[in-house]
């Protein structure tokens, strides 16, 4: 037997005690694996861009993902692209997150008594089978709006099922407009409306730069006309909208009378001179008009002269808040004025229509619910839809589905509806699909799929085509995967070339247009509001949430809305003097309910100007039920409940509107109810991230006249304080370099649209910190959008400056920090070196713009499975304890300098280099540059005539000028739109 | 308590025996007191662990926020530096002025500087982001070549009072030396062998005596800059920056004149009672309050006409941002503390006017508290009311401490207190040597 002897017992203790040490204090291990294969069109580091679509709203805009390694890091629009032409929303911009959302279903899952259990694939299709063999087929179809290679499956399946019954479930369906130019112009074509065309708008409570068929192209449009103080525009409406605030005068009639000041414009611009419309106007004189709205009978005068003038007018059709029982004739009185103007042709265009003719009204939705109650459906499947959140109370939608004996939802998130499902089939989301859209006839585009499914999902087509097939049913249907039926339906091979570009767009042409004999039959009354108590109940649509489904998406509750810069939650929308009757004031819980006392909701009171007198506004999208989440959230999640989705944020207005419907279009009476408002007692924070809509004075949004742009005196709004005069591109730290970056932002163009909000935050990997945080005044973006309202006489003038860091060429928080973890680089830049920096604070003490955030809690850490694929690889996750700001993307700029270096040009070119917020910016208000270049657009916005610099006197010498919102409007006589 | 009755000490060995009474074993009250202290420290930092490492922790568990990113961490610091000053005008200033009647309190003046300078250095650690990297503030030399921002007044801040906080120490142990060598000779205990390290072998030969008076004046000589200096770099964190309410340039005199206010009221406040419970009436005689009262009146009047200044010339600028800063002040979410602090700072200490009130010791006591009180809100409020309504209206925001901070907030005054308690058990409280002087002289001048 060997003996152990002392040295290699010494031995050995030695080594044991080492290992055991070094275990102890090994760090958690990550591995960095390299491609096995390297993929031919991926280089680790550098990003690779798809033409794909974005699916956040029917409007299916053409988008480029950004991916690098594999996962999309980043959605934008896709220049190629004739109607969005690069921009994007706010949606399209936090759409990502729906795939990276850490509460998707993993897989399947079956109902077992009250809870959802995981099935396998096999079990769940079984179990759908074996239901619709014994369901006698009566199958019914409810999903989002489909226009491409998937909507005509989705009804060759259900034909092969041997049913009809398909709802393509959109709330805002447009349903009057169609029925409208039914009526006026003998077709149901959405037309497009030209704002890029347009030199006078008027907007009958439209919003149109938020939901309204495709915002991007709108607000894209709107801005384009504007340039240079051109155009002009009218708000028609009670509440003041993100849209309404960008107009140049805001007409509030009493509510429910809307449609008559279209109609005396339409008589006063000379409908009378037209036979077929001389009887129906004859009733609508200014003066008849003035009785009936309060708009006083000059102002109508007024507008109609302007409309004649003008060379290319433009009514706007009434937006989905306007909508009542009288929606159609509401419509008809739009278009007709439209045709009295000349517009139809010119700025109406029909040809390319908007692509909605296949959505269903909503009363297909209510007859659907009747057959549901009368056990007609059997088996119901759902997709791309939340009924049960979407369709109002009235409708005893969820009594309906209680008598479906089952309900599939092939939905990808757990929503309102799938709470109710019996078997759910989860799908990819939009980043892992293919598909096709073709929103705008001949305008086709491709989405393909940029990420491997990171669950146990699949892809719709192919789940319908799997069930089918396991009934034997598939003889009509496509041979093959859904993929290979996309493909052959774009030609085969010729998919290469479309995917390349995004899609195929060749827009339909124009059509003529004359006016229908079905116009003399038209009446029109105003809109019926229901109900004997004082207030009426306008239910906005959000330019977040849509029609609630963006809801789930933590960015869009984060980023504060661009009218009331509220986040996270509802108020109760009304005028101050309203507020004042109903002895509320801002926090106050108030009761809405409605007369029949079915619909009510308590929320906090947010009194505003630019909310009409006797009106409560509510926004639609809050008030999602909370989640029962089918994961161990102690495993994955913080502390924080918000992260879980096990709160509340606001309530569902949908859900207390009155069950009414325009009786001619079939589409939901929006705007039809009164409602009793009272004092509950309680009181809830607002929670805002604004304190005040008042400047003080103090020049951050200025404005200028047109008679100052014509050589005319200016509005004097910078603060009386001693200047300087500087040249940026004189910076002395910039010597030997041949940049200085510098930024030019036009709040003329700009409309608040909060897109630079979402892109910024997903460039630049910015963390998403909850309500609770929100209300305590943390919230982390770098650039925010400051509302503030001046008072043109009786006008609200409201003016939106984006505000970002500086980037000064004398910073005061580059002097006051002690240890040099913001500086100055010689491109002009301020920047940041979190890993330097302590923490101090003293630099955002210091910053005059307050624009510098700093991670108060380690929020880094709050970064959930799988959202952390999301996160730029470019941008370094801050950590707790260490500030951050704007960095004017610097991460875009070294990329760019690599290239021109690559290229051997040496120099960035103008143009080139492009930061997020200005990328997916649809007015194009936002111009980066270099300010060294002389030539380059941002260094001659600087020599406008509007611009102008904030808190110019502190002789922080800022980089980023803004040019001054254009004030176009009149002072008109007081006193006209009060109610 | 009415007036003070006047007591001399009868003989040297008395005073010894008076000022050494404060060695010997506790009362249960001190010790109830001390452990009090240790209770609240300890809750202190709990705190302070919760805020740093704790799950999701992170100096957001305060309510600092966006735009107000300085607190109550930042208003500790400011008022512990100024709250230090009173020792080393005590003992330099006096000194070097020859006022003898500071012999008896200057050692607890000067135990309260070291003490409070310390209370004081901890906040700029409680308040960074990341304060395991607060070294970063020392300019050494290092392989990244990185450096340190002399330009910044946080920078400055750093030197100034990490030079006070070494003179302050030094100085308050030079004078001691004598003392711990009396203590030790009278000490049975362990503390003999602690009074034998730190006595350094004092042995009070004439040699040692002319180089410890020596020494003593050269640190006074040294010391007396300082006072002015420190609360003059640590105003200028404030007055070096644009934020409205803070760049004003009477902010160095300002705040040298408020931390001697409020330094003298804390003397105040700590001898009122150790003088009581000692029995020191024969060494803390009326002189000291009275002279402190004045010292009080003189800079109250100081602090009273700054408060004014700032607001004349806040309108007399006409820039509307420092204008609407004032107003705000005033009359905007921290009016409370605006009046808090124009209360006790200015209305309060008119009484002291008055000789009788100046001698009457619960009456000065109770203005010396409300002193440090008014102190306190002082530096709340031209902190946070200039923070959180800055230039750009729509990132004003209003601050509210929260709990963590609260309880920092008492555990800094725990702290400080806890380490005086033990200091008035583990050394002399009253500088006997000086006392003794002192008490020659006075006979001296009696007999002639």
């Amino acid at each position: 037997m060997p003996e152990l002897d002392r040295r290699d017992f010494l031995k050995v203790v030695g080594l044991s005690a080492g290992a055991a040490a070094s275990a102890a204090c090994q760090e958690p291990v990550e591995k960095v694996i390299p491609y096995l294969v390297q993929p031919e069109e991926i280089v680790p580091g550098l990003p690779t861009y798809y033409a794909s679509t974005c699916r956040e709203c029917p409007n299916a805009c053409a988008t480029t993902v950004k991916t690098r390694e594999g996962r999309p890091i980043k959605v934008d629009g896709n220049p190629d692209d004739p109607v969005t032409r690069g921009a994007l929303c706010v949606r399209g911009q936090a759409s990502l997150h729906r795939t990276f959302d850490p509460l998707r279903f993993r897989g399947p899952m079956r109902r077992k008594g009250e809870a959802l259990e995981p099935v396998t694939w096999e079990q769940g299709l079984h179990l759908l089978l074996d239901q619709l063999r014994s369901a006698g087929r009566k199958v019914a179809f409810l999903g989002g709006a489909e226009t491409g290679t998937l909507d005509a499956l989705i009804d060759a399946f259900l034909a092969s099922l041997g049913s009809s019954q398909r709802i393509q479930f959109e709330l805002y369906a447009h349903e009057a407009l169609r029925s409208a130019d039914q009526i006026v112009f003998g077709s149901d074509a959405l037309p497009r409306f030209d704002l890029e065309a347009a030199d006078l708008v008027v907007a009958f409570g439209t919003d149109f730069a938020e939901t309204w068929l495709n915002p991007v192209q709108n607000a894209r449009g709107y801005a384009e006309a504007r340039r240079d103080g051109k155009g002009f525009s009218v708000f028609v409406g009670p509440r003041l909208g993100m849209s309404g605030a960008n107009t140049d005068l805001w007409i509030a009639p009493v509510p429910g009378t809307e449609i008559f000041v279209a109609l005396g414009l339409a008589h006063e611009v000379g409908g009378n001179g037209d036979p077929r419309l001389r009887d129906l106007l004859a009733p609508f004189s200014a003066e008849r008009v003035a009785e009936r709205t309060g708009v006083g009978a000059g102002r109508i005068r007024e507008l109609a002269s302007r409309i004649r003038d003008a060379k290319a007018p433009l009514a706007l059709p009434p937006g989905n808040e306007l909508q009542g029982t009288n929606a159609t004739s509401f419509v008809a009185a739009v278009q007709i004025l439209n045709w009295v103007s000349g517009a139809v042709g010119s700025t109406v265009v029909f040809g390319p229509n908007h692509n909605v003719g296949r959505i269903s009204r909503f009363r297909d939705v209510k007859e659907l619910a009747g057959q549901m109650r009368g056990g007609e459906i059997d088996v119901l499947f759902v997709h791309d839809a939340n009924p049960l959140y979407a369709v109002p109370a009235a409708f005893g939608f969820a009594d309906a589905l209680r008598q479906v004996s089952f309900v599939v939802c092939l939905s990808s998130a757990p929503d309102e509806t799938t709470a109710l499902a019996h078997l759910v089939l989860p799908t990819h989301t939009p980043f892992e699909a293919w598909g096709d859209a073709e929103p705008i006839a001949g305008i086709r585009r491709l989405q393909q799929p940029t990420i491997r499914p990171l669950f146990d999902t699949r892809e719709l087509g192919d789940v319908l085509l799997e069930v089918a097939r396991g009934l034997d049913v598939a003889q009509g249907l496509p041979s093959g995967s859904f993929h290979d039926h996309l493909v052959s339906r774009w030609g085969g091979a010729a998919i290469d070339a479309a995917l390349a570009r995004g899609g195929d767009f060749r827009p339909a042409a124009k059509l003529d247009v004359e006016l229908a004999p079905g116009v003399a039959s038209l009446e029109f009354a105003p809109a019926q509001l229901g109900g004997q108590d004082d207030l009426v109940l306008v239910a906005y649509p959000s330019l977040h949430f849509y029609d609630g489904r963006s809801a789930r998406l933590n960015r869009l509750q984060e980023i504060p809305d661009p009218v009331t810069k509220g986040v996270w939650g509802s108020y109760a929308e009304m005028h101050p003097d309203t507020a004042k009757n109903l002895g509320v004031r801002e926090g106050d819980v108030v009761r809405v309910r409605t007369e029949d006392g079915k619909g009510e909701v308590a929320l906090p009171a947010f009194p505003h100007e630019a909310v009409r007198r006797g009106v409560v506004a509510i926004m639609v999208g809050q008030g999602h039920v909370p989640l029962e989440p089918d994961i161990d959230l102690s495993q994955r999640w913080g502390q924080q409940d918000w992260l879980a989705r096990s709160e509340v944020h606001g309530v569902n207005v949908l859900a207390m509107l009155p069950g009414r419907l325009d009786p001619v279009s079939g589409g939901l009476a929006w705007y039809s109810a009164k409602v009793r408002v009272e004092k509950t007692g309680e009181w809830q924070r607002v929670n805002k991230t604004q304190p005040t809509f008042d400047q003080e004075g103090r020049g951050f949004a200025q404005a200028t006249t047109l008679a100052a742009l014509a050589g005319g005196e200016d509005l004097d709004e910078q603060p009386h304080m001693a200047t300087q005069p500087f040249d940026p591109a004189d910076d002395p730290a910039t010597l030997d370099s041949p940049y200085r970056w510098g930024m030019s932002i036009d709040l003329d163009a700009c409309n608040g649209c909060n897109a630079c909000v979402a892109a910024c935050a997903q460039e630049n990997n910015i963390p998403t910190i909850g309500p609770e945080l929100t209300a305590r005044g943390r919230e982390m973006f770098w650039i925010r959008i400051e509302r503030y309202v001046e008072h043109n006489g009786d006008e609200l003038d409201v003016r939106d400056v984006p505000m970002l860091c500086q980037h000064c060429g004398a910073a005061p928080c580059e002097n006051v920090c002690p240890v040099l973890a913001t500086y100055h680089n010689p491109e002009g830049l301020n920047v940041m070196v979190y890993n330097r920096c302590i923490g101090t604070r003293y630099c955002s003490n210091n910053c005059p713009y307050k624009v510098r955030r700093f991670n108060y809690l380690p929020y880094d850490l709050e970064v959930r499975e799988p959202e952390h694929l999301a996160l730029n690889p470019d941008v370094t996750v801050r950590s707790k304890g260490v500030m951050e700001k704007c960095t004017f993307c610097i991460q875009r700029i070294q990329y760019e300098k690599d290239r021109a270096d690559q290229d051997g040009r040496g120099v960035v070119g103008d143009g080139e280099m492009v930061t997020a917020c200005q990328q997916t910016c649809p007015t194009e208000a936002i111009v980066f540059g270099n300010l060294k270049d002389r030539e380059s657009r941002v260094a001659k916005l600087r020599g406008d005539d509007r611009r102008y610099l904030v808190l110019e006197h502190l002789y922080t010498q800022p980089a980023v000028s803004y040019l001054k919102k254009i004030r176009r409007g009149e002072t008109h006589p007081a006193g006209e739109h009060h109610g | 308590m009415a007036a003070i009755v006047e007591a001399i000490p009868e003989s040297a060995s008395q005073i010894n025996d008076d000022i050494l009474r404060t060695l010997e074993p506790p009362t249960p009250l001190y010790v109830i007191g001390v452990l009090f202290c240790v209770g609240v420290v300890g809750a202190a930092i709990a705190a302070l662990a919760y805020q740093t490492y704790m799950g999701f922790g992170g100096v957001g568990v305060t309510g600092l926020m966006h735009p107000v990113m300085w607190g109550v961490y930042i208003t500790c610091f400011v008022f512990w530096v100024g709250i230090a000053h009173a020792g080393t005008l005590i003992s330099a200033i006096l000194y070097l002025f020859r006022a003898r009647w500071r012999n008896a309190i200057n050692r607890g003046a000067e135990a309260m500087t070291v003490f409070a300078v310390i209370t004081a250095m901890l906040f700029p650690l409680l308040h960074i982001g990341r304060l395991w990297k607060f070294y970063f503030m020392i300019p050494y030399p290092n392989q990244r070549q990185l450096w340190t921002n002399f330009k910044s007044p946080l920078e400055w801040d750093f030197v100034a009072v990490g030079t006070y906080t070494t003179i302050s120490i030094l100085f308050f142990y030079v004078g001691l030396m004598p003392d711990i060598a009396a203590a030790r000779d009278r000490c049975t205990d362990w503390r003999r062998f602690l009074y034998t390290a730190l006595a350094l072998g004092w042995r009070g030969t004439a040699e040692q005596w002319r180089h410890h008076a020596r020494a003593v004046l050269h640190l006074s000589g040294l010391a007396t800059p300082l006072v002015l200096s420190v609360h003059s770099v640590v105003s200028w964190d404030f007055a070096v920056s644009l934020v409205p309410g803070w760049h004003t340039t009477i902010f160095a005199p300002y705040f040298v004149a408020g931390a001697i206010f409020s330094g003298i009221a804390m003397v105040i406040t700590l001898m009122v009672p150790v003088r009581r419970a000692f029995h020191l009436e024969r060494q803390i005689r009326a002189v000291h309050f009275d002279n402190m009262g004045k010292f009080l009146v003189v800079t109250s009047v100081i602090v009273a006409y700054a408060y004014v200044l700032e607001f004349f010339m806040a309108w007399y600028s006409g820039n509307p941002f420092e204008r609407f800063s004032f107003w705000h002040r005033a009359f905007g979410d921290y009016w409370w503390a605006t009046w808090i602090m124009i209360i006790c700072n200015v209305v309060v200490p008119l009484p002291l006017w008055i000789k009788r009130v100046r001698l009457h010791v619960p009456t000065l006591w109770i203005i010396s508290i409300l002193v440090n009180l008014g102190m306190w809100f002082e530096r709340f409020v031209i902190i946070t009311t200039g923070l959180s309504h800055e230039y750009d209206p729509s990132a004003w925001g209003v601050y509210t401490p929260g709990v963590v901070e609260l309880t920092i907030l008492a555990g800094s005054f725990a702290f400080f207190f806890m380490w005086f308690l033990l200091f008035l058990r583990m050394f002399p409280a009253i500088a006997i040597q000086e006392v003794k002087e002192l008490w020659y002289h006075d006979r001296r001048e009696g007999a002639h």
